[in-house]
């Protein structure tokens, strides 16, 4: 089978299974069975190729499931959910929106500066997703926002979580295609914090344009003294529990994916602290994360799979070098990349990405000409919009895990869109002014 | 038969939900061990034991999971259906969800099979057999197809046919 | 013209792979008519711990791989990790024979060759090495990131060990959550762990395994002239590509100390010692597995004979 054959065979086995209205992890399982049969099958006759292609797929799956590296997903989850059922997210944003007063669509922007924030910890944009999901969501969607002003911001702000370091994404993709570390984590700082300024952005005008997206309701007014009593009892608590988890990584005694669980833990302490902790909340809140961390593991399950088998047929690779391989502007060229990891970003996972395009993009990048950090940011961009990206993107799926029930995928499939816009307007300022993510690691040399 | 079937999958998710919590706990645990010079083999086989929870509560929960209607899908067909085919064509999907389930019990079973006539392990801090791992895989399916068949032949089917693109 | 499916467990910017894929071109170019090599990826085609299994199983007819990957169903594997001899030598005395036996025996596959042989590991700390009074390193209060394969070894220095996937060390090593990690001579610069990294622990302990296997079945199926170019290949470059190495563990050793690392030595006696430990810990780890005491006795003499240390 020729490479664009495997590919056409391959994504649209996915595509008739997630059409035909298969749960998307079986429809992962479906198309693997039968790639693997036919490429994976090794010698001999159907049924041998049947028992160890499809006993290939069982084996992928171990290291890929039992993977240390996801572990911030469920801890993240429980940590949001412990927040949601116990009370204390309500709490908290009951005061910040006495606080802010009238601000409109501020639980939007809560969500944004949360979001950075806590990107500045996380290295896992699943894991971010996961947490703000399932701590906003239900309480702006109690508030009366409209489903895009809740889940967009979210998903935006998921995908800081690989740009600003700590990144282990970012780590990877410089180990692989033997960039300074150091370098491309600092260059990832500038381009972060102006993404997250232009959801702030958007988000405005998107409350503007249409203000009932983001209800205006009334909050009491209140005087300064109780306005010192909201900050020091209902947020400061609950906001020290991210400062905690910053500082357990700082002082070396937890590494990124570990501090989830002490952040986990740390919220129910504070819980317990504010009486507010019950046997039915806890119950609650496990099994909502359970739900969640299931339904996403299980596509990780199935999607591996998938990712190895566009490898080894051959098809994503044949793909890169056909595109590749034409002798065009440095320009083009660089959108050429760019759109191949678009594409390929639709159905594979980020590690197989770059596993398969650094040996061929950053040597093609340095013959180019380009500077190799800043074409590392573009790319890892490109990683980030990827996880965003219809029909698979891990993070619409945890969104739509952790969204109230009645939230359509098209929903999150239309929320998505502006803030996809928003990494694509960086892209296009990062070619015209690669100083936004140069200038920072030039300083320190 | 089915109330039986019900119970077990409850059953498996409660204990999925208890090594959740477990793994927040073991991965405190030994961080702090870590840092108070304190670990050694036993903290590192909590790790790899927090690592193979992943896999066995995925397997553990997801026929719970079926029954609830939490694995995401798609409504793009079912829903461009004329409403009196959209029940008829509902089970027919859930029917082809058996099909792959109990696909995946057979060659699962047969990678199970594999693994433990070889003594094929997985390496970490300890030598865990791998079939105990992939052993995980046939009985999780299993369950799920006896689920699916719930939305085959039950009153409730899965889609909903609703909305454009739902669920 | 016999045709052979082939994959490799690193990534592709690492020198084992570059050695593997420079093998597998000298392969085609001479085996042209004959037998020629399809590379069908690297981990991302099939994940770096399921190649040993795929290649039993005959998904791939060839793979370039660690043993100790598969060290569960080879234990032999153990001899090459804990060996004093190079690739050479080891072919010349019979072992590199013992090795591919229990390959066929255990695995149903060959065993054709150690490649990249003759790298070894170092201890490498962010601060400065104790020694106990036996002049051995003493690892107390140091946290040292784990290994299985030397995880034993580390126990014996009493090392405060740490589990974390290797994506991680990085940044652990940045915030101190791990103090110390063991690698091979080569490689840490591409890492950039020796931004971090200040002490190298000398002498050297273990070797690198990596080696080309290729299915049984697949094999007894090629014409006799496809097996022998590929074999003959592949014993060409055990020696060209443990030469390659040796000037590259020179050329990193001179970054490091260029770099600022200071390279730390035992004693020309506890560093024998220090040594002597981490092989007994493998070639223990090996005698349990193969049962040494009993079945597998004559398999762990002739290995000892072939591998280690004369005594
Ligand atoms: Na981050
Ligand atoms: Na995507």
């Amino acid at each position: 089978m020729e490479w664009y054959e495997a590919l056409v065979f391959l994504l649209g086995m996915i595509l008739f299974f997630m059409a035909l209205g298969v749960p998307v992890a079986l429809a992962f399982l479906a198309a693997n069975m039968i790639g693997a049969a036919y490429f994976m099958g090794g010698r001999g006759d159907i049924a041998s190729q049947m028992a160890r292609g499809i006993g290939q797929l069982a084996n992928n799956a171990i290291p890929t499931v039992t993977s240390f590296n996801l572990m911030p997903v469920p801890m993240f989850l429980l940590m949001g959910e412990i927040f949601f059922f116990t009370g204390l997210a309500n709490r908290m944003f009951g005061a910040v929106d006495r606080l802010m007063g009238k601000l409109p669509a501020r639980l939007s922007f809560v969500t944004v500066a949360g979001g950075t924030a806590f990107a500045t910890l996380s290295g896992s944009s699943m894991g971010s997703t996961a947490l703000l999901g399932s701590l906003m969501v239900p309480e702006m969607q109690k508030r009366g926002y409209k489903k895009h002003m809740a889940i967009g911001p979210i998903l935006g702000t998921g995908g800081l979580a690989m740009l600003i370091p700590p990144s282990a994404l970012a780590v990877l993709l410089a180990t692989l295609a033997e960039l300074d570390i150091g370098d491309l984590l600092i260059a990832g700082i500038m381009p972060g914090l102006m993404l997250a300024i232009f959801y702030a952005v958007m988000i405005l005008g998107m409350a503007l344009y249409d203000p009932s997206a983001a209800p205006a309701y009334e909050v009491e007014s209140s005087d300064w003294v109780e306005k010192l009593r909201l900050l020091f009892v209902d947020i400061l608590p609950m906001v020290s529990i991210v400062i905690g988890v910053i500082l357990v990584i700082m002082f070396g005694i937890a590494t990124p994916s570990e501090s989830a669980a002490f952040g986990c833990l740390g919220v129910i302490v504070l819980a317990a602290l504010y009486r507010s902790l019950t046997w039915e909340g806890i119950v609650k809140s496990v099994a909502g994360a359970l739900k969640v961390t299931t339904m996403a593991l299980l596509i990780i399950f199935g999607s591996a799979t998938f990712s190895a088998l566009l490898a080894f047929s051959g098809a994503s690779s044949g793909l890169i070098r056909w595109a590749t391989g034409f002798d065009l502007e440095p320009i083009t060229m660089l959108l050429i990349m760019f759109g191949i990891l678009l594409v390929l970003g639709m159905f594979m996972d980020q590690l197989s990405m770059m596993l398969l395009t650094v040996p061929i993009f950053f040597p093609l990048a340095q013959t180019l000409g380009f500077d190799l950090i800043w074409f590392g940011v573009i790319v890892l961009l490109a990683l980030e919009i990827s996880f965003t990206t219809p029909p698979f993107g891990l993070l619409l799926f945890v969104m739509k895990g952790v969204s109230a029930p009645g939230t359509s995928m098209r929903d999150i499939y239309v929320s998505a869109l502006p803030f996809i816009g928003c990494s694509m307007l960086l892209v296009a300022l990062l070619i015209i002014f690669p100083g936004i993510a140069l200038w920072l690691p030039g300083l320190g040399q | 038969m089915m109330r039986l079937i019900d119970r077990i999958c409850d059953l498996l998710a409660i204990l999925a939900g208890i090594y959740l919590v477990g793994i927040m706990f073991g991965i405190v645990i030994s961080a702090l061990a870590r840092t108070l010079n304190l670990s050694g083999s036993w903290s590192s086989h909590i790790f790899t034991f927090t690592e193979f929870g992943l896999l066995y509560i995925v397997m553990a929960a997801s026929p719970w999971l079926v029954r609830h209607r939490g694995h995401v899908f798609i409504e793009l067909l079912s829903a461009a259906l004329p409403r009196r085919m959209q029940r008829s064509y509902s089970r027919a999907i859930s029917a082809l969800c058996v099909v792959i389930c109990l696909t995946l019990v057979w060659y699962t079973w047969g990678a199970t099979a594999r693994a433990w006539r070889f003594g094929d392990a997985e390496m970490r801090s300890l030598d865990m057999p791998k079939y105990l791992l992939l052993g995980a895989m046939p009985i999780g399916f299993g369950l799920m197809a006896a689920q699916f068949l719930r939305f085959v032949f039950g009153p409730v089917t899965m889609h909903t046919g609703e909305a454009g693109v739902h669920e | 013209e016999d045709r052979v499916s082939a994959v490799h467990a690193f990534p592709e910017f690492l020198v084992y792979t570059k050695t593997f894929l420079a093998m597998v071109a000298d392969i085609n170019e001479r085996g042209k008519g004959i037998v020629q090599i399809d590379v069908r990826g690297g981990p991302e085609a099939i994940g770096m711990f399921e190649q040993p299994a795929a290649v039993r199983d005959g998904v791939v007819d060839m793979v370039h791989t660690p043993g100790s990957f598969y060290g569960a169903n080879v234990p032999e594997i153990d001899a090459m990790v804990a060996s004093r001899v190079t690739p050479m030598e080891a072919r010349a005395n019979g072992g590199a024979a013992l090795m591919d036996k229990a390959h066929q025996e255990r695995f149903n596959v060959r065993h054709l060759g150690w490649v990249d042989g003759g790298i070894k590991f170092h201890i490498y700390m962010n601060s400065e090495p104790k020694f106990r009074d036996d002049g051995i390193l003493d690892l107390t209060g140091v946290k040292l990131r784990d290994n299985p394969i030397y995880h034993a070894f580390f126990e014996q220095l009493n090392a405060t060990t740490a589990s974390m996937p290797a994506t991680e060390v990085y940044s652990a090593l940045e915030k101190g959550v791990v103090d110390a990690a063991a690698w091979t001579e080569i490689g840490i610069p591409q890492l950039k762990w020796n931004e971090f990294l200040k002490y190298r622990v000398d002498p050297t302990f273990y070797n690198t395994d990596i080696g080309v296997i290729f299915n049984l079945d697949a094999w007894n199926a090629l014409s006799p002239e496809s097996q022998k170019l590929i074999q003959d290949v592949v014993i060409e470059w055990e020696g060209k590509s443990y030469a390659d190495r040796q000037a590259e563990v020179a050329a990193d050793a001179k970054t490091l100390a260029d770099g600022g690392m200071s390279f730390v030595s035992h004693s020309a006696e506890a560093g024998e010692t220090y040594r002597k430990m981490a092989d007994d810990s493998a070639w223990a780890r090996m005698y349990e597995r193969i049962d040494g005491g009993g079945a597998g006795a004559e398999t762990y003499m002739a290995l000892r004979k072939a591998y280690a240390l004369a005594e």
